[in-house]
């Protein structure tokens, strides 16, 4: 059994990630637009790739995760959007997006509380870096959701607010 | 038969500051930026004369503060009567270069700017002696 962090830790983090994984998977399959499938199909072999880091770190392993490219991946996505019309989304859709922020915001402060509680450098290092791309994740589905929202309702939605300044700090921008 | 050709003037700002390079964006904000030890993003309103309307910060602290809601940025732009922004953030690790992923989110912001009307005239990258500016280095759509 690993000493990196408890292993029910472990055992959530994988399930989280297998859920996470088989949901944009699921999101690709629905989705009408080519770009956005694209990054949704990212995201998920994200998810796996996390999961095998995890299972690494579970035994002892020092575990090797090829940074998220998702990003950069996404930037030509996001030009054709800007010069097409605004993607169609439904409530259904709409709501599968809240449910992704959820998502990736619950795996990030997962891993940050784990980074924070582990006593093992190698692994305080691996959660950082989980941290980090979950907090990617998250900042992807915003902007699809926001382009998915189009101009009115931007201007209308007020369910946004200032971010909290007191979050604790990464030590690389 | 000659075309005339309409010479379009930039607008002139009535605002005390105006945007002339990523210089005058750097010298605005490089007290506010110098010797922070965590990323900060800042957002400056332009006005058609790349006059300074004034600037706000958007985020700073733990998780990367260049990834914000695209909602805080251009709402905030918006209200503040900007028809242009400069975005700005500061790296700690004192090297101005920018990233693959500074790229990625200078690109998205500029494609959500556009589709809102308030294009991202600038991207800058601030350290305590130095900066880089996506639109100097010509890594922006040029805008305004």
């Amino acid at each position: 059994m690993s000493t990196t962090a408890p292993q029910k830790v472990f055992e959530f983090a994988l399930k989280m990630e297998a859920d996470g994984e088989r949901f944009y998977r699921a999101l690709a399959a629905d989705c009408k637009d080519r770009g956005i499938r694209q990054i949704f199909n990212s995201l998920a072999d994200d998810e796996l790739r996390h999961s095998e880091a995890l299972r690494q770190l579970e035994q002892d392993v020092v575990p090797v995760l090829k940074r998220t490219t998702v990003l950069t991946d996404a930037r030509n996505v996001f030009a054709d959007m800007a010069r097409q019309a605004f993607l169609a989304v439904g409530q259904d859709e709409a709501a599968l997006y809240r449910q992704a922020l959820v998502m990736e915001t619950s795996s990030r402060d997962l891993y940050q509380a784990q980074a924070r509680q582990t006593k093992s450098k190698s692994a305080r290092k691996m959660f950082l870096l989980l941290a980090q791309e979950e907090e990617r994740h998250r900042f992807l589905i915003e902007v699809i959701s926001d382009f998915s929202a189009g101009p009115e309702a931007w201007l209308q939605r007020k369910e946004y607010e200032r971010l909290d300044d007191s979050r604790e700090p990464e030590p690389e921008n | 038969m000659a075309q005339s050709r309409e010479v379009i003037e930039p607008r002139q700002s009535k605002a005390e500051v105006v945007v002339d390079s990523p210089e005058d964006v750097f010298l605005l904000l490089a007290a506010k930026a110098s010797g922070l030890d965590h990323a900060h993003l800042w957002r400056v309103d332009l006005d058609l004369g790349n006059g300074v309307l004034g600037y706000e910060l958007i985020a700073s602290g733990g998780h990367d503060a260049r990834m914000v809601h695209p909602l805080l940025i251009f709402r905030g732009a918006q209200a503040a009567g900007a028809a242009k922004i400069v975005l700005v953030h500061n790296h700690v690790s004192q090297m101005p270069a920018a990233s693959d992923e500074d790229q990625a989110i200078t690109d998205i912001m500029a494609a959500f700017g556009d589709s809102r009307g308030i294009p991202v005239y600038d991207h800058v990258i601030v350290t305590k002696t130095a900066y880089f500016s996506f639109k100097e280095a010509g890594r922006i759509a040029a805008q305004g």
